[in-house]
């Protein structure tokens, strides 16, 4: 029974990338802090269900500060497939829910892995009256000490109230870029010490931005025990070549905890 | 290995001196910030006074453009004033920003020159690329301002009020939002209004040329939809990713003008009519 269960989900996840394409969204709880839940061998990877929670804080130099927080879950389906909801609120008036998969195109002797995510996020400012729908697909490649993404995310706003006068009150914005570049010190899977990395990247770990807004940031972990770690995260968005990214220019730091839950397998 | 080093340093260095590309951007933040910049415009207002154009039919034309990025001459931008110059029922016309495409004082006296072109007014405000490198001085010296409003009096009596933003950073700030909540209370007063600013709020369509170019903060880009609707703005011009865009949101129009510089093989502008309506239509130059 729980084969043909996992079966459906590989199929229906299967279905969602072939036919979308589609995004990152939920990859990035994969990702969270280098984190490898997926069928690669170490302490981490060998449970069904894990459970990401963290806390951020947002700062612009041109905006208020923005505080929020997130929960996020995965599941390994099977050794090649796994499936993720998350959910995350903001200080901003803004919620947001998203879902998605990620499939394990190849995994070699050395644990490289390709990978291939695919993610839909909605968000919601209540006080706004506006929505957006945003999907992504991203193709990712993790070895020892690098973890590269390169995807991209459409995205669908709507201004329900609006519709009422005038226009549609919908903007579709496709096809921007994303990606990340993470270096890291030590094997994503050392048991009992920190780690650390470096990132360059354009979106975070629950929402794709804009395109063009990058930042800079040193992540790492420390795992506690056999399945619990703590993660942390402070980054700055610079200016941008020709100011082009000032919009965000400021900082921003996650301090959040993830745990395994489920037998071994 | 030596000629590796010596490559990626004669690369680095070509960059770094590199007058149009501000390589260092990419990693650390210079120059001004937005509310830096909002205070110092609003206090250049204050101290001024507000612009009025009078004595204007009851329906009248402005002529709008945008990213003229000024390297060799300003013939393209010198074209615009001067067809507004010469059309009857125009009045001022407008430059939304990018007057510069690399550092250095020469492109803001050629867009001043211009300016003064025949009788009518130019307004101008300021771009991403006008604050990047050393061009925000020149800028200031020239313009002093890119947060402001002009009203309009017709001979009937009815006003209409144009307000400009400063968006070269890809975000209008904390204090001009509040600035601008506070002007757009007084909307009542007012037969039409007109919002420009540099950046578009939008990010729709292809255009590899300016693709890394970025816009408005979410949070930021869904109140200013909201406030644009709620206070029943007549139009919104914008300028940035160098083509001609139009959406209908709410009530609101808002409208992408085309890029003026040389590179551009098909430049146009804009061309509004305020009448009992707003209407607006491309040109050709």
């Amino acid at each position: 029974m729980m084969n043909i269960k996992k079966q459906i989900f590989a199929a229906l996840l299967m279905i969602m990338v072939g036919i979308h394409g589609s995004t990152p969204l939920w990859g990035q709880v994969e990702e969270v802090q280098g984190s490898t839940s997926l069928p690669i061998e170490g302490v981490h990877g060998s449970t069904p269900i894990r459970v990401v929670g963290y806390g951020f804080y947002d700062y612009h130099y041109a905006t208020d500060g923005v505080g929020g927080g997130a929960l996020m879950a995965d599941w390994r389906v099977s050794q090649t497939f796994s499936l993720g909801a998350g959910v995350e609120y903001a200080s901003s008036n803004r919620i947001a829910a998203k879902l998605g998969g990620m499939a394990t195109l190849l995994t070699t002797s050395k644990g490289q892995r390709l990978t291939l995510e695919n993610g839909y996020l909605w968000r919601h400012y209540p006080s706004l009256d506006q929505q957006e729908f945003t999907s992504a697909l991203q193709l990712g490649w993790r070895a020892r000490h690098a973890d590269l993404h390169l995807g991209l995310c459409n995205r669908y706003s709507a201004a329900l109230v609006q519709r009422t006068e005038g226009g549609m009150g919908t903007v579709f914005e496709p096809m921007n870029v994303m990606f990340a570049i993470e270096g890291w010190w030590n094997n994503h899977t050392q048991p009992q010490q920190w780690n650390v990395g470096v990132r360059w990247s354009n979106y975070n770990d629950f929402v794709v931005e804009r395109v063009a807004n990058w930042f800079f940031s040193a992540k790492g972990y420390y795992t506690l025990n056999d399945g619990t770690r703590l993660n942390a995260e402070v980054g700055v968005h610079p200016v941008g070549s020709l100011n082009l990214t000032a919009s965000y220019d400021g900082w921003f730091m996650h301090l959040g905890a993830e745990r395994k839950l489920g037998k071994k397998q | 290995m030596k000629a590796k080093t010596l490559i990626l340093s004669a690369i680095a260095l070509a960059l770094c001196s590199c007058n149009r590309l501000d390589v260092k951007g990419m990693f650390w933040s210079s120059g001004s910030h937005t509310e830096e910049r909002v205070e110092d415009w609003l206090a250049w207002d204050k101290e001024h006074g507000e612009n009025i154009v009078a004595g204007v039919p009851e329906r009248y034309r402005v002529y709008v453009c945008s990213d003229i990025h000024l390297e060799g001459d300003a013939t393209r931008v010198a074209t615009v004033v001067e067809r507004e110059n010469a059309d009857p029922l125009a009045r001022f016309s407008i430059v939304l920003g990018d007057i510069a495409n690399e550092s250095g004082e020469r492109p803001f006296r050629l867009m001043d020159s211009v300016a003064r072109l025949g009788g009518d007014t130019c307004f101008v405000i300021l771009g991403n690329h006008d604050i990047y490198f050393d061009c925000e001085q020149y800028y200031r010296q020239y313009f002093h301002t890119s947060t402001y409003t002009v009203t309009v009096q017709t001979v009937g009596g009815a006003k209409d009020l144009f307000v400009f933003l400063d968006s070269g950073n890809a975000t209008h700030g904390k204090r001009q939002l509040a600035w601008l909540r506070e002007v757009l209370q007084h909307r009542s007063d007012y037969r039409h209004v007109v919002v420009g600013t540099h950046t578009c709020l939008f990010r729709t369509s292809y255009n590899y040329g300016t693709t890394p170019a970025a816009n408005l903060p979410e949070d930021e880009y869904y109140e200013l939809l909201r406030l644009m609707d709620e206070s029943d703005v007549s139009l919104v011009v914008m300028g940035h990713f160098h083509h001609k865009e139009e959406h209908q949101i709410g009530g609101v129009p808002y409208v992408m003008t085309d890029n003026l510089n040389e590179e551009k093989d098909t430049p146009s502008y804009l061309v509004v009519t305020l009448g009992d309506d707003v209407d607006y239509k491309y040109e050709e130059l």
